[in-house]
């Protein structure tokens, strides 16, 4: 007799760090079906974005993620610049990318410890982690913040870097590049990773395109995919760089392309440093107002393409900011196509393999209780 | 990109262009038609970036833009279409581009546009059931009331 049972897996879960519950419906171990339930973590932010002016946004826009903000600034400061019509100093379009790439080195090592952890390989989360901390400090030392970074300005960046920070970035860099070579080789051949990795969680290359999933989760499947080569943002259109593609389709695949773009992101970092243009940083005065109109800015963040649509009436608040995260069709559609042929243990080894960002993906909420409408942060939603 | 707008002159539709992106208004009767031929000519060659919807309040309309992007070409399609506020149906293109699911799904919940025949549309997918009767992005409704 067939039966199936549904289990929860979150919003509290140790399998998924983030507030977001899968309903899996299993018969035995193996899994039928995966259903997203998604709402835990809306914090309003589209919304509040045109209750605030242009520059008050650009603070809102730059915490809708802890950990890609870098590149939530820049395509907000981009779509202003577009609809201002603002140039960018050469020297402060190389920063732009330098700090880009620095966080997507340190995203991408997140979710390689977090994939480690989840796998049960606690060392490899430890090693991976420790190594990790060293690319927030150089976050710090070139942005001033190790985490939230508010580095962007419309026409330019807030802070430079001496030969003195240079030399520090191109030392530590030096190291992590040596670890991620070790890193590389246990991801590819030690059997605890390569059980738990290779061909769980398949997405086909058409299925990755028709449901338009987008970075590394698409490149895994070898979709030729990066706005960084696609339309090129900061300095990207002058550095050379690989476009990395897998085309297994599988969890492992998805771990390797991250793995591989640290070390084109470390070369990045490395040809930025040496071409710096040097120049003013920053326009004399910061635009306020801005003119009525319509742009659309792209970027690849760490988990793919992050789109900014906004519309301008004039004056100094945007009538409408749309955001469109990565992690937004990498979850909701990556989560239709991945869970097939599995058993309960790989739910979350194929989740983590997307790199979900539920703060990405979740910005809005407005919560009305007992007739009072108002924002609520998720504190007090876990009351 | 000369294909994308040899499809458009082909269809009779006014474009215009800025950069790499062509921007085409189409009436709401004709989106699912030309957005299934888009996607049969194209094919695995295009997909669709999002879906944006937008309150003009004071014209009495939903904007609801549709944004694909042309791997190989390099060009982002924009292609608008009108609604009017008091009749807030479009037909839904889930049959034709399944990644339309949750960008159909996040308009219905937030500014309440019906999507037919989308069967996932579920209000309280992304703000919780107890606001359910209110469209969050529309911009007769304020969350700053006290």
């Amino acid at each position: 007799m067939k039966t199936s049972i549904e289990i929860p897996v979150g919003p509290q879960h140790p399998a998924l760090h983030e507030p977001l519950m899968l309903k899996v419906r299993v018969d035995g171990e193996h899994v039928e079906n995966v259903q997203v339930i998604t709402g835990y973590n809306h914090r309003g932010i589209e919304k509040l974005g045109e209750s605030k002016s242009f520059l008050q946004a650009m603070y809102v826009f730059g915490r809708v993620c802890g950990i890609c903000n870098i590149v939530h600034q820049l395509t907000y400061v981009q779509v202003l610049e577009k609809i201002g019509n603002i140039e960018v100093p050469p020297r402060a379009r190389y920063l732009r990318s330098l700090v880009s790439e620095l966080e997507r080195i340190h995203s991408h090592l997140l979710v390689l410890a977090v994939e480690a952890e989840i796998m049960g390989f606690q060392s490899l989360f430890m090693l991976i982690m420790r190594d990790r901390e060293p690319v927030m400090k150089l976050k710090e030392i070139v942005t001033g913040q190790r985490v939230v970074a508010d580095f962007m300005w419309p026409g330019g960046v807030k802070r430079d870097i001496d030969d003195q920070k240079i030399q520090t970035i191109k030392k530590t860099l030096d190291l992590l590049k040596v670890r991620m070579k070790k890193y590389k080789q246990v991801f590819s051949e030690d059997s605890t990773v390569l059980n738990r990795l290779k061909g769980v969680g398949i997405i086909k290359k058409n299925e990755a395109v028709q449901y338009g999933l987008v970075g590394p989760t698409a490149r895994g499947s070898g979709v030729k995919t990066d706005i960084r080569k696609d339309e090129p943002y900061a300095a990207f259109g002058e550095i050379p760089f690989n476009l990395i593609t897998y085309s297994e389709g599988d969890s492992w695949a998805r771990m390797l392309v991250r793995i591989d773009e640290i070390f084109e992101s470390i070369n990045i970092i490395e040809y930025l440093l040496d071409h710096l243009p040097t120049g003013p940083i920053a326009p004399k005065f910061i635009k306020r107002r801005y003119p009525e109109g319509e742009a659309i800015s792209r970027s690849e963040a760490p988990r793919g393409e992050l789109l900014y649509h906004m519309i301008s009436k004039g004056g100094d608040k945007p009538y409408r900011v749309k955001v469109r995260t990565p992690s937004f069709p990498n979850i909701l559609n990556g989560s239709r196509i991945a869970f097939r042929d599995v058993v309960l243990a790989d739910v979350p080894v194929i989740f983590g393999s997307f790199d979900p960002c539920i703060s990405c993906m979740e910005r809005i909420i407005v919560v009305n209780q007992n007739g009072d409408e108002r924002i609520i942060n998720i504190r007090e939603l876990r009351k | 990109m000369s294909s994308i707008k040899d499809f458009l002159i082909e269809k009779k539709l006014e474009f215009s262009e800025k950069e790499n992106r062509i921007i085409v208004s189409i009436p709401k009767e004709r989106i699912k038609d030309t957005i299934k031929e888009l996607w049969n000519r194209f094919n695995n060659k295009m997909y669709l970036a999002t879906i944006t919807g937008i309150d003009y309040i004071e014209q009495n309309i939903f904007e609801i833009d549709y944004e694909i992007w042309f791997y190989d070409y390099k060009t982002l399609l924009i292609i608008k279409t009108d609604i009017p506020r008091d009749q807030p149906f479009l037909d839904s293109i889930i049959d034709i581009i399944p990644g339309a699911i949750p960008y159909e799904q996040e308009i219905y919940d937030l500014l309440g546009v019906e999507f037919k025949g989308n069967k996932y549309l579920r209000k309280g997918f992304f703000v919780p059931s107890s606001i359910i009767n209110v469209c969050p992005l529309r911009k007769d409704w304020q969350s700053d009331k006290k």
